[in-house]
């Protein structure tokens, strides 16, 4: 049987806010993706080019000022908090990228089936989906942690969890008018077997929106991770994660020691600024090349 | 109409003045917008001095329970302390210093009970209680009450009978009221500590107002355990209005006591789990007293006007110990090299800063303690000797679980120091941070493997504190290490049965040796009682239980 090309793309209307960009690369794609490179580049060679070892206490040299020898400065126990800052992104990004790569397959796979078939299961799954989604996102990774244990891998299952539904009503709403479409029809008509129609030739039709989607949810776990060790349901001391960092240097602030804290929290930011940015300039450079197409 | 600034001012003061609850407080401070910057503002409010009348105390936690006999936590302690009087009292004198302490050379001195005799070799105890006392609800002290309390001590099984029981009563026919006043106690064996015990603001020392009490019995619940988790029934000099877990325990005084007016009309102990917050709060006068700021906190207080810091030397401790009953620490190699391999000098230096407050128990009792042994053979930290230990029990590398509760931050960085420098001589230690209802859990049914524990024995007597921390039996409440040897312990219990005090001590002291062989408690640093206030609040006294008797308290 001939395969069916699928790369027919339906013509949707465009959403208001994807205003095309003039360039075909953007300054946000630029931005964003240096960032976000940076942070991925950090998560490799991070604890391989820290100065100091990130996990061992210092006696002795106990919230230093930055200067030159401890560029960030040390924390209550001595901790380099540079060693610490660029050792950091190996768990942050570990757990966001598991966990959004966790969420992705799963959501994908879920909503494409609830958007391909539209049976009462499909219809059950939504609720489902609802009912998850009706909790505050960061309550219920919290109860869940607490739940269920404080382990690297269950943040990461419960940052998935919580995420899962974004994906399948994402993918469901997608296929919901995809699935109209002739090329559909066509591969029907030639006997090709729904879950390869869903696999081969609407999931690749929504490859962009899955990989802006992705970007969002890296940026969300991230502040998840972070959130979640700052209320301390998340990783354990004396893990070096931002989240940790700025709960255990936050309480120096008052006595003046702002740096151990401080210098995660801006890490952070631009971390998480650079996958929203990122993922946004991936959307509207799609946007405006289909525009083109 | 009032400007932002006075509209925040307002709000900090209704807060600070008990008006509003903290929710209430919090979510009017978001909608004026300034939820982040709250500590810049409440250095700035100079208005939200609290009311003359109220003192208001800054706490990690409220109590777990106002119940004396369920009273774990040193907030629920602090409950006790002064909500219900006890027989005796310390006696508090100046120091050197200036603090105002208790004197443990002193026999202690009367409260409720007036005056007391001695007959039948030590053996029976004629107790006179003081006429004319008072509970909040106007009911006199009697000897039922002193009655109905131990009697429900022993009607709930539950941890009352250790104070009791050090103290030689054991069974409900060990006392009995003889009339009105007085109480008659008979022990099986004379013990010296009867009344040292009855000083301490623990279960089986505090009691209740029986009359009052009798009105929230029901058939399910004859104790009226359910009444007494959120109410106080006292003598003593304040009574508990009102209780909301979470964020508050407001007191007023007891109208009818005793000893006349007290120095507070209200008193309102609050909730604010962060150290920091505390610290600012008090250095705004929105508190009065901060309780447990760690050493750089206070530190930071140096020279700041309208703030002082009391620092005694005091019995408080800081205990890390290791589950004698569970792998690795069962072989007693191990432990020694655990001890030889902690850096005592680095904690002090690192999370207290070198306060000269802060040392190490040389032995398993504070050093103020008859029975401390002065001998600590496992530091200076050496390394080598650390290795040479594991390697002889076949442990050339361990890894073992270290658990600490959250209310203490310099616990944690304790727990962190000691990780890095086990690491050195092979040993992996996972940091167990804990809530603390996790923790007490834990470390109560003697789960933790090993554990950073804040602690001190409130009678000053060695044996008093061998028995408790490794005594054998259910009745060592304190053993949570499951500490076993057969001849250091029979020696604790041969000291705590010696009413002569000569040998008794001596007793205590062979048994801290054998404990110091055994090492249960790789370490054991006392940290002193450090109490931060502003400079009007006056009268605080230290006493071995260190916790803050609000009878002593009054504001300039």
């Amino acid at each position: 049987m001939a395969a069916i090309d699928p790369v027919e793309r339906p013509d949707a209307a465009e959403p208001a806010s994807r205003a095309p960009d003039a360039g075909g690369v953007n300054a946000a794609v630029v931005i964003g993706g240096f960032l976000a490179f940076g942070s991925i580049l950090l998560a490799v060679f991070g604890p391989l080019i820290a100065p100091y070892p990130p996990m061992d206490a210092n006696p002795g040299q106990q919230l230093l000022a930055p200067s030159g020898t401890h560029w960030f400065g040390t924390d209550d126990v001595g901790m380099d908090v540079f060693s610490r800052v660029i050792a950091a992104p190996r768990i942050d990004l570990g757990i966001a990228l598991s966990a959004t790569v966790l969420a992705l397959v799963i959501g994908t796979a879920i909503g494409g089936i609830a958007g391909y078939f539209r049976t009462w299961w499909s219809e059950a799954i939504m609720r489902i989906s609802d009912l998850i989604q009706s909790f505050p996102v960061f309550i219920l990774a919290m109860v869940l942690v607490t739940i269920t244990g404080q382990e690297i891998w269950i943040v990461v299952v419960v940052i998935a969890f919580v995420n899962v539904p974004l994906y399948v009503r994402l993918i469901r709403a997608e296929l919901l008018s995809l699935r109209e479409r002739t090329f559909v029809e066509a591969a029907i008509v030639l006997g090709v077997p729904p879950l390869r129609i869903i696999r081969r030739h609407l999931i690749p039709n929504v490859l962009g929106i899955i990989i802006n989607q992705a970007s969002i949810t890296m940026g969300v776990a991230m502040l998840l991770t972070a959130g979640l060790s700052f209320v301390g349901a998340g990783v354990r001391v004396p893990t070096p994660e931002w989240g940790l960092m700025i709960a255990t240097g936050a309480s120096s602030i008052v006595t003046g020691q702002w740096w151990p804290s401080v210098f995660p929290g801006i890490a952070l930011s631009l971390s998480v600024f650079g996958f929203a940015l990122f993922g946004d300039g991936v959307a509207r450079m799609l946007g405006s090349r289909e525009r083109g197409a | 109409m009032k400007t932002r600034k006075q509209a925040h001012e307002a709000l900090v003061r209704n807060f600070v003045q008990g008006r509003i609850d903290r929710r209430t407080f919090l979510g009017r401070l978001s909608a004026l917008g300034v939820a982040v910057p709250m500590a810049g503002l409440l250095e700035n409010v100079a208005h939200a001095q609290t009311p003359s009348d109220t003192l208001v105390i800054g706490a990690p936690a409220t109590p777990t329970t106002l119940d004396p006999e369920y009273s774990s936590s040193p907030q629920d302690r602090e409950v006790d302390c002064s909500t219900y009087d006890r027989f005796t009292q310390f006696k508090i004198v100046t120091d050197d210093n200036g603090n105002r302490v208790a004197d443990l050379s002193s026999p202690p001195e009367p409260l409720l009970a007036e005056s007391w005799e001695i007959s039948d070799g030590g053996r029976k105890y004629t107790i006179k209680l003081r006429e004319g006392v008072k509970s909040y609800f106007g009911n006199e002290l009697t000897a039922e009450d002193i009655v109905w309390s131990w009697d429900r001590v022993f009607g709930l099984d539950s941890q009352g009978l250790f104070p009791l029981g050090v103290a030689s009563i054991r069974s409900k026919e060990a006392y009995r009221a003889v009339s009105r006043y007085v109480v008659e106690i008979t022990l099986d064996v004379p013990n010296p500590l009867l009344m040292t015990v009855q000083a301490t603001p623990v279960p089986g020392a505090v009691f209740l107002d029986s009359t009052e009490v009798k009105r929230h019995v029901s058939e399910g619940d004859p104790w009226a355990r359910k009444w007494l988790a959120t109410n106080t029934a006292s003598f003593g000099p304040y009574h508990a209005m009102s209780f909301t877990p979470g964020q508050q325990v407001e007191y007023v005084a007891n109208p009818n006591y005793f000893r006349g007016k007290q120095g507070m009309a209200r008193v309102l102990y609050r909730e604010i789990p962060s150290s920091a917050t505390r610290l600012t709060l008090l250095k705004a006068g929105a508190i009065d007293i901060a309780e447990d700021l760690v050493t750089r906190e206070r530190r930071s207080l140096a020279g700041t006007e309208g703030v002082s810091i009391t620092s005694v030397k005091g019995n408080l401790g800081v205990i890390y110990g290791v589950n004698n009953s569970v792998e690795p620490f069962t072989d007693k190699r191990v432990r020694q090299a655990v001890a030889y391999g902690l850096p005592i000098d680095d904690i002090i230096n690192t999370v207290y800063f070198g306060d000269p407050s802060v040392r190490l128990f040389q032995g398993p009792v504070p050093d103020q303690y008859p029975g401390y042994p002065a001998s600590w053979p496992y530091q200076p930290r050496n390394a080598e000797k650390a290795m040479e230990l594991l390697s002889d029990a076949g442990q050339s590398s361990i890894s073992f679980d270290l658990s600490y509760s959250t209310i203490y931050p310099e616990h944690e960085q304790i727990a962190q120091l000691i990780r890095t420098s086990l690491g050195e001589i092979g040993a992996e230690v996972r940091l167990q941070k804990l809530t603390p209802a996790k923790y007490q859990e834990q470390y109560y049914s003697h789960k933790a493997q090993s554990v950073i524990v804040q602690d001190a024995p409130f009678v000053v007597d060695g044996a008093y504190a061998e028995f408790l921390f490794f005594g054998p039996g259910k009745g060592a409440v304190g053993n949570w290490i499951d500490y076993v040897n057969p001849e250091a312990q029979d020696t604790i219990m041969q000291a705590l049965g010696t009413a002569d005090l000569d040998e008794r001590n001596d007793l205590a002291t062979a048994a801290a040796r054998h404990i110091v062989e055994d090492v249960p408690w790789p370490m054991y640093l006392g940290i002193g009682f450090h109490m931060a206030m502003r400079t009007n609040v006056t009268g605080l006294a230290w006493r071995p239980h260190n916790l803050v008797h609000l009878v002593d308290l009054q504001k300039g």
